[in-house]
Formats: C-alpha cells, sequence, structure tokens
C-alpha cells in the first residue's frame, strides 16, 4: 500500500508543489498540512482512480502496476467514494472496475508475465505514441488545426493560471495531454481529503474547500469533460486488447461519476453557507 | 482512341516551338472588401533560428506568444533571406506541432517488414536504444566486417568520425540525385574542390536558364534575386519544356525538348566564339583552352541543334548574341536543372553551364555566379583532434573507388545503393544507420525496400515517422530544428562571412535527443567513446566562434543574432585547377577518362512505341522534397500531385482534367489525376515530386498522390561506371513513360 500511494503521489507530486505556494500564499501551514494529510492522501479514493488513470495513460502498465492497484488497501478508499453515488451510477461503476480487473487477467495470466506485458507495451505503442491510434491532447479534440499546443492548449494553460498554478518543468507532457489533465484532478483530489465522504470537514477550512472542490468541477466541466469521453471512445474502437477498452470505459464513466459528486458537494456549500 | 505514341508524335509536331512571349497581365482592381486581419497578440519573446527545411538556412526570428510560436519572420540582416522567408519557412513551426512526430526511442518488435507491416513498436529508454544499436552494430562487425555497416546520412562531422572509428567506408550520399553533376564539373573544371551556390541574380541583366526553376521552387535567395533583376529591366530566357512559374514570369519561354538543353548550348558556345561576342580580357585571364573548345564546337551549328532540340537556328543565334552582349549576364545552375543530375548528358550541360558562364565573364563577377565567402570555421578535425582509426577497406558499396573525379568527395552511392545491397556487391551489407533520408528520395524506391528488408538491421534517427522509419529495427527521436541551438554560416548567399544563430523556441515537446548526442550515445554503446571524449555540439560551435574572435555567449548578445565580417567583395584572380584557371579543356576530366571537353551526347533513354511520353519532375514552391506533405498548412497550399498532360494529348487520349490516370515506366507504374493544361510540350508529362507517401503513421501526407522516383529505374556500380558521368549521377528523368486512363 505505501509504496503505491509513494507512486501515485509523484504522480501527482508536480502538481502539489505548485500547488504549495498557492495554499502557503493562503495563509496555510504547510508542514503541518502534509503531516496530517499522510493519511487522507493516501486514503482518498478519487485521488487514488484518477492518479491510477493518469499513469495508464501516461506509460506503458505492468503487471505489478495494475495488480497492486487492485489491493484491498486501493479499494477499499474507492469504494468509500462510490458509496456516495446513486446505485445506478455505482453499480455501473463497480462494474467497470471488476471488467478491467477480469481483463488484467486476460492481458497477464496463462501467459509468461513477460510476453503479457509486451503484449500491452505494443498496444501503448500503436494507441499513444503512433497516429494508428489516439491522440491524447484536449488540443487535436477541441481544436481546428489538428495540431497541439492549439487554443484548447491555451484555454487549459490559462484554467490553471487562473488558480496561480503552472506545470512542473518535469513534466515533458504538454498541459492538455490526457494524463496531465487527470494528474491535476488526482492533486486537486488529494488536496480536498476525503471530505466529499463527509467525514474529516475540520482539515482544511470551508472556504479553501470548497474553492478546491469548485476547480475540480469547472476543470471537470470545461476540460475533461468535453473531450476525454471522445478519446474513450476511440480507444475503445481501436484497442486490440480488453485491457485498454477496460480503462477506456472506466475512465468514461468515472468522469461522469465524479461530475456528479463535485456537484453534489457544491450544493451541499451552498446549503451551508446559507 | 489513338495509341499513346501516334499521339504524342503527332502533337508535338503541331506544338508552337518558336518562342514564346508570355502575356503581360494588369493587375485587376479588386473590389471586394477586404476581411480585416486578426489583431496582433502580444509577442512575449523572440529568438533567433536557422531555417532547416532546405540547404538555404534562411535566418529567421521566432515571434513566442505564450510559450508557443506564432508566427515566424526572416531576419532583414540575414544575407540569404533578406528579411523574407519562402513558404516552407513560414509554415515549418506546423511540423513542430505535428502530434504525428516521433515522441520516444522505440524497437520494433515485427521482424516482418514492409508497406503495410505493422512494426510492433515498443517504447524504449535512450539507454537501452543505444545499447541495442550498439550491439547490433557490434555483431555485424566481428561476423561481416566492418564495412557491412553502411552510413546513409547527410554529411556531419560527428557521423564521419563514427564510421571512421567502426572501420567502414560506406557513407552513402544522396548527391547522386541532388547535384552531382554540377560538382563533378566545377571541380574538375573551376574549383579542385566543390561547386559555387551563390547565384547573384540581383545584379544581373541577362539570365539565360535551361531547366532552372529554383522561383518556381520557391528557393528563396533565387525567387527573391529573380524577381529583383526583373523588376530591374533584366531579360530572361526561360528553356524548359513546361511553362514553369519561373518560365511565365521570364521574358520569353522556349519550350525545348527534353534533354537536349546541351545542343543549344554546345551551339550557342560556337555562336559566342566564332562571332567573337566573348569577354576576351576575361577569358584571355582567367580561363584555359579557348582555342581547343573553338575547334571543338564548330561542328555544332544551330541548324544542328534545331535538328535535335526543336529550337529555332535563329532563335539561338539570337539569344546567344543577346547573352554576349549584355552585362553582367549569367546561367543560373543550381541542383536539379538540365545540368543537374537528371539525363546521362547533365553532366556536359553542366560543363557547359561553366563555358557559357566564362565566356561572359561571369563566374566570382557580379551579376554571376559567386563563391560564396564562408567563415573559416576550425575543422571539426580541430578542435577535436582524432584517435588513430582502424584501416577501412578501400572497396566500397558505392564503387567510391571507382570514379576519379567524384569519388574523393564521396558524394555518391544512393542511387547504386539498393544493388549494391541485393547482389551483396562488393560484399554483403548487413547493417544500415540512416538520417534526413527516405526511401522515396531514390530511384525505383519498391526495389530499396526490398534492399532493406534484406539487412539484419536498421537504425533510424528522425522527426517523423516516414517510410524509412516503418523499415527500422530501432528509432531515435530527434527535436524539430525549432527546438535545438547552435549556429549556421551563410552559404547560398554571401557575399561576406555571415554565422546565424539557432536558438530554441521552448523546451522540447517530446524525449528527444540531438543528432550530435545520438552519434556520441551509439558510439559509447559500441565501445568507441574515446573518439568522442570531450566532444560536443556546443563547444565546437563555441571553439569555431572564438577562433574567429567572438564567442557563443557574444553572438547569444547581438542584436540580430547575427555574426559577420562585411569585407568588402574582391573577385577571384586564380582558381583551384591545376592551372589556376577554368579550364575549357579539363585535365582532370581528362585524367579521369571521361571526355575532356562538353561533346554532344543524347539523354539516354528517348521516346519508343512503348513509352513515349519523356518525364519531367518539378517540385512545389510549398513542398521540400519528401519532407513536408505531413505538414498541415503546406498541404493546404499543395494538397496533391498530378501528371500534367497538354491539353491536345489529353484530348486524344481521351483524358479530362481530374481523371485518373496511369503513369508507367519499364519499371513501375503510378497511379494520378490528370492536370491538363496547355504549357507543357504534347510529349511530355510532368509530376510533381515528394508524394506518395506509404507510411500510415504520416496521417496527412498517407495515400495522398504518387512517388514519381518508382518510375525511374536505379542502377549498379557497373551501369554508371558504362554511363562515363564524372558525377556518377542518377538520370532522375531520363525515363520514358506511357499515360493512359486508369
Amino acid at each position: 500500500m505505501y509504496a503505491l500511494g509513494v507512486c501515485f503521489f509523484s504522480v501527482a507530486i508536480s502538481w502539489i508543489n505548485t500547488m504549495k505556494n498557492l495554499l502557503e500564499r493562503g495563509g496555510i501551514d504547510i508542514k503541518k498540512q502534509e503531516e496530517e494529510n499522510q493519511q487522507w492522501i493516501q486514503g482518498k479514493g478519487r485521488g487514488i482512480l484518477y492518479s491510477f488513470l493518469s499513469q495508464i495513460f501516461r506509460d506503458e502498465v505492468s503487471w505489478q502496476k495494475v495488480s497492486d492497484f487492485f489491493q484491498e488497501e486501493n479499494i477499499k478508499p474507492l469504494k468509500s467514494v462510490i458509496t456516495q453515488l446513486p446505485p445506478e451510477k455505482a453499480q455501473h461503476l463497480w462494474e467497470c472496475l471488476n471488467n478491467l480487473r477480469e481483463s488484467m487477467g486476460g492481458a497477464f495470466k496463462g501467459k509468461e508475465e513477460e510476453s503479457g506485458s509486451l503484449d500491452l507495451r505494443r498496444e501503448f505503442a500503436y494507441l499513444f505514441l503512433t497516429p494508428h491510434g489516439v491522440y491524447p491532447f484536449e488540443s487535436i479534440y477541441l481544436g481546428k488545426t489538428k495540431l497541439l499546443m492549439d487554443k484548447p492548449w491555451e484555454e487549459v494553460r490559462a484554467f490553471y493560471r487562473s488558480i496561480g498554478i503552472k506545470k512542473d518543468k518535469k513534466e515533458m507532457h504538454p498541459e492538455d495531454h490526457i494524463a496531465v489533465e487527470l494528474g491535476f484532478m488526482a492533486s486537486f483530489s488529494y488536496l480536498s481529503g476525503d471530505f466529499l465522504s463527509y467525514e474529516s470537514e475540520e482539515k482544511i477550512d470551508e472556504e479553501e474547500k470548497e474553492f478546491l472542490i469548485q476547480v475540480q468541477h469547472d476543470f471537470l466541466e470545461q476540460h475533461l469533460l468535453k473531450w476525454a469521453p471522445g478519446l474513450c471512445d476511440d480507444i475503445m474502437a481501436k484497442t486490440r486488447y480488453p485491457f485498454y477498452y477496460g480503462v477506456a470505459v472506466l475512465t468514461k464513466r468515472f468522469l461522469e461519476c465524479d461530475l456528479f459528486l463535485l456537484k453534489e458537494s457544491i450544493k451541499m456549500f451552498t446549503v451551508k453557507i446559507d | 482512341m489513338a495509341s499513346s505514341a501516334a499521339v504524342a508524335a503527332g502533337a508535338a509536331g503541331n506544338f508552337l516551338l518558336s518562342g514564346c512571349q508570355p502575356k503581360e497581365e494588369k493587375p485587376v482592381a479588386d473590389d471586394k472588401p477586404q476581411r480585416p486581419l486578426p489583431a496582433e497578440p502580444e509577442v512575449t519573446a523572440t529568438k533567433f533560428n536557422v531555417c532547416n527545411v532546405c540547404s538555404a538556412n534562411c535566418a529567421m526570428f521566432c515571434d513566442i506568444v505564450d510559450g508557443k510560436v506564432w508566427r515566424i519572420r526572416g531576419n532583414p540582416d540575414d544575407q540569404v533571406c533578406r528579411g523574407h522567408l519562402c513558404v516552407k519557412g513560414y509554415s515549418s513551426y506546423k511540423m513542430l506541432y505535428d502530434p504525428d512526430r516521433l515522441k520516444y526511442p522505440m524497437k520494433r518488435t515485427n521482424p516482418e517488414k514492409g508497406p503495410g507491416v505493422d512494426p510492433g513498436w515498443v517504447k524504449i529508454s535512450w539507454e537501452e536504444a543505444f545499447q541495442l544499436a550498439g550491439e547490433k552494430f557490434n555483431e555485424a562487425k566481428e561476423k561481416y566486417g566492418p564495412e557491412s555497416i553502411v552510413f546513409y546520412t547527410r554529411p556531419h562531422d560527428f557521423a564521419v568520425r563514427l564510421a571512421k572509428a567502426i572501420g567502414t567506408p560506406n557513407l552513402v550520399r544522396h548527391h547522386d540525385t541532388c547535384y552531382g553533376s554540377h560538382e563533378a564539373v566545377w571541380r574538375a573544371t573551376v574549383t579542385g574542390k566543390g561547386r559555387p551556390w551563390m547565384l547573384d541574380l540581383y545584379n544581373a541583366k541577362y539570365i539565360l536558364s535551361f531547366g532552372w526553376d529554383q522561383p518556381s521552387k520557391g528557393k528563396n535567395m533565387s525567387a527573391q534575386g529573380y524577381i529583383h533583376a526583373l523588376n530591374n529591366g533584366a531579360k530572361a530566357v526561360v528553356f524548359n519544356p513546361m511553362l514553369t512559374a519561373t518560365a511565365a514570369l521570364a521574358s520569353e519561354w522556349i519550350p525545348i525538348k527534353p534533354g537536349t538543353d546541351l545542343a543549344v548550348c554546345l551551339a550557342m558556345i560556337n555562336v559566342i566564339i566564332s562571332e567573337e561576342l566573348y569577354d576576351k580580357d576575361f577569358v584571355e585571364k582567367y580561363t584555359e583552352g579557348i582555342d581547343q573548345l573553338k575547334a571543338a564546337v564548330q561542328q555544332y551549328t544551330p541548324a544542328w541543334a534545331e535538328e535535335i532540340s526543336e529550337v529555332p537556328a535563329a532563335t539561338i543565334e539570337r539569344v546567344a548574341r543577346e547573352f554576349a552582349t549584355t552585362k553582367p549576364a549569367i546561367v543560373p545552375n543550381h541542383k536539379r536543372d538540365a545540368g543537374g543530375p537528371l539525363y546521362a548528358n547533365s553532366w556536359r550541360t553542366s560543363f557547359a553551364f561553366v563555358i557559357l558562364n566564362a565566356l561572359v565573364g561571369s563566374i566570382d563577377r557580379e551579376g554571376g555566379v559567386i563563391f560564396q565567402r564562408t567563415p573559416s570555421l576550425k575543422p571539426f578535425d580541430e578542435v577535436f583532434p582524432p584517435l588513430e582509426f582502424p584501416k577501412a577497406r578501400k572497396e566500397t558499396i558505392m564503387g567510391k573507388e571507382k570514379f576519379p573525379v567524384i569519388g574523393p568527395t564521396g558524394k555518391l552511392g544512393s542511387v547504386t545503393m539498393a544493388e549494391a545491397i541485393l547482389n551483396e556487391k562488393p560484399y554483403p551489407v548487413k547493417a544500415m544507420f540512416v538520417r534526413k533520408q527516405n526511401v522515396l528520395a531514390v530511384p525505383d524506391a519498391p526495389r530499396f525496400v526490398e534492399a532493406l528488408k534484406k539487412l539484419d538491421f536498421v537504425a533510424v534517427a528522425d522527426i517523423l515517422p516516414t517510410e524509412i522509419v516503418q523499415m527500422a529495427d530501432v528509432v531515435f527521436p530527434e527535436p524539430h530544428f525549432l527546438e535545438t541551438s547552435g549556429m549556421t554560416e551563410r552559404i547560398y548567399f554571401a557575399f561576406y562571412p555571415q554565422i546565424a544563430l539557432k536558438d530554441p523556441v521552448g523546451d522540447p515537446l517530446y524525449e528527444t535527443k540531438g543528432y550530435g548526442s545520438i552519434i556520441i550515445g551509439i558510439a559509447k554503446a559500441m565501445g568507441l567513446g574515446e573518439h568522442f571524449e570531450g566532444v560536443s555540439g556546443g563547444k565546437l560551435d563555441d571553439e569555431r566562434l572564438k577562433a574567429l574572435g567572438s564567442s557563443m555567449d557574444e553572438l547569444k548578445a547581438s542584436p540580430n543574432g547575427l555574426w559577420s565580417d562585411q569585407k568588402p567583395f574582391k573577385p577571384k584572380e586564380e582558381f583551384g585547377t591545376a592551372s589556376k584557371k577554368i579550364e575549357f579543356y579539363s585535365t582532370m576530366l581528362k585524367e579521369g577518362g571521361y571526355d575532356p571537353m562538353p561533346t554532344w551526347q543524347p539523354k539516354r533513354d528517348l521516346p519508343s512505341n512503348d513509352y513515349p511520353f519523356y518525364l519531367l519532375v518539378t517540385r512545389y514552391a510549398a513542398h521540400r522534397m519528401t519532407e513536408s506533405q505531413n505538414n498541415e498548412l503546406v498541404m493546404q497550399v499543395a494538397p496533391v500531385n498530378y501528371a500534367t498532360l497538354n491539353k491536345a494529348i489529353a484530348q486524344q487520349l481521351g483524358v479530362k482534367d481530374g481523371d485518373e490516370v496511369m503513369v508507367e515506366s519499364r519499371v513501375n507504374k503510378i497511379k494520378l489525376k490528370a492536370r491538363v493544361i496547355e504549357g507543357i510540350r504534347p510529349d511530355c508529362v510532368s509530376v510533381e515530386h515528394g508524394f506518395g507517401h506509404w507510411a500510415k503513421d504520416l496521417t496527412r501526407a498517407f495515400g495522398v498522390g504518387a512517388n514519381e522516383g518508382d518510375l525511374v529505374p536505379g542502377f549498379t556500380v557497373e551501369e554508371m561506371i558504362a554511363l562515363k558521368d564524372p558525377g556518377a549521377t542518377g538520370c532522375m528523368s531520363d525515363v520514358c513513360v506511357k499515360v493512359y486512363k486508369a
């Protein structure tokens, strides 16, 4: 569990570093917060799933990486997120997770691990590194020129800037790559803690919580949900492996569910403030 | 329907060949309200760079808005571009943002190779990529000798050193499809080294050209110079079987029969000498062999040339007289003109160009062909002294040792490479390293694909997933030139030495490495790292600038991104041949076993009943060879290539504009849409070069048009020797074809 947590954290580290500056400016004691956060960052279901998906789109997968994700320690916080959903949505998301777990068996079991990995490595390159597959950039899906760094990329950057953050230098992908956008959501999910499970509301003050939730809601609505479902549809149409099919279905479904959760949270804030 | 042979012959007879005066067109006033230009955003940074689309290397300003290239402008202080770029340069940043670009090192997992075969790419680390290349190259070296490894790259100090460290003599060059004939001729008759690049069209008053089409091709410095000269009252006479843009702008267009330019040039030389119209001072002082030349060309009368070229004798005489008596006059040459590597007789035509220019005193004189004044850059080996290299085998797959004029320059081999590999002559080739070359650039591309399949290992460094990348076992992704740093000297137009700075426009978009780093990585993986101890591109540039009394820091601080040494232009008083003069009778050619003077020889392939049309190859101004067909903006300007036919012929063949036609030679056939025009000889079909990509990974280029190079036969080294061409060039248009409705 710890190793996986570190791994996910490292995906989000670039965002978290820039977030630190933001929160410090807002007068939050980061050191104290980090100590307190150790528990809730690792236990944050949304963050875990966003981080997992970000990693899947960023790079090749290994059996280890995927099987670690399905450990109980990770599934448990995910369950607590899913229980916030209406029964039909919750069931659907569970099915997606289960399908992905099953496809993993297909991808890795019954073969030598190396062979299974090689198939998925080929598929990763086929899908994400060559034009046979998909172009995982918002610019390509929403831009006119179908080139990188088109207007949508400018808008994503403007969004990040509007909340005072920018991409870490170490991040090679442009700001509108699917892995970076999912990583952004992962970071904010971690930072907003398990607020959505209504358990530890005291950890960040109300204003900060509302801000963090609103940012995630807006980013989903204005960016990810405008193009990622299309990307997922293309992956489903083009992939030759159930694993990436499962990833695409899960991503599409999760983004929809997460928007629902965020909207619910915003409603709660409104009620409280009123 | 009439046979295409009969149609071609019949229509040619009716064609107006006495010379055409293009109609002067007045600009029509446009009453439509102009759409206002969008407001200019605030430029956040401007970076200097050097266009790397073609070898003109125009210096440019890159205006950055918020981390992204918004616009590219020409650097007004650059001698080559004078503040203006061509469409290729302006649109070059589109490739920077092309999502099809190679993003990471990759290795092939599918051993099967060929068009339509998925290579089964897998992403690998740079370390693994180098290790793989190192292992495979070493394996070939140990089992089959170092000569079994071939470098198919453009000239680059780092790559040459690696080849020497490995011990392979096989550095295949593309110049035999590019300008090898000019190189060999200038070397043998004027320079003792290479050819000049600079055409001072700006100061020319009479421009006489044969197949020269740089303005149509959008070659910046020549297009600008040509227009400037015409606006300045210069006369331009264009001999070309097709009404190209160069011809349309000219004072006179003469639709000469393809491959007969040599006959017209020889007759003009005869007229100029026999009528004593030549520049006697220049000829006496700077040339050798005028008497031998006079005797040799007496047989080439204008009437004789008319028989061969279909250009009226009176036109030949008149143009020759005008050319010789209007100063300054120039016969421009660059690459694929009538003296380029197009026909079996092209080197002789190139020789005639040298003579014509010398006869009017236009070699290294204002308004003529000029030797670019380049900075004396410290040689690579002086900056980084080499260790001892293993002794390489003398025999090469290019037959370098069998071509005494061009061989020592190493500028040959791409035309004969496929046959050398397939026939294992003179020995087997097992591995290849490729950079900035493509399958589609050589004659008979399908045959080259077969040759690549035969190799055990192919490593390719590139930017886009081109056809040759599809044949690779490992791929090294390179940055786009706008992501690179360094410096480039001015060559294509340099009255004085000038160097331009390259400063990256931003962080690289993908996990790429520069070419120098790739070479060093392979060397280290092969256990040859000691040959590159302390070597880096940055250090090389800095040391070279320091030797010139500057430094990279100083260049970076310069307000225009240029280092210039504005010495006044001093014309050359002596040349690089053994006699120190321009040799009309070349001793180097004689000693090499070639004709020492440009005697008449027809082109190799002549129209027959089976293949009645001459093949012409043209180039779009917007495109650069086979490298630009995935550029989003360029493809809007020039989206496809055509088989261009004369209207009368098309009618007889039953072909309408836009119909699909087959163009077939004795080696291959291609399918293209027909474009029917009046401005082409009826015995010709013209195809634009650069299309016919079969790599599906080039999403914009894939499946668009066809590759005319497929129609051109390749050569064995023995066949090339038999051609007796000192440039060993590829006869890239010396093929006849048939055309029929698809």
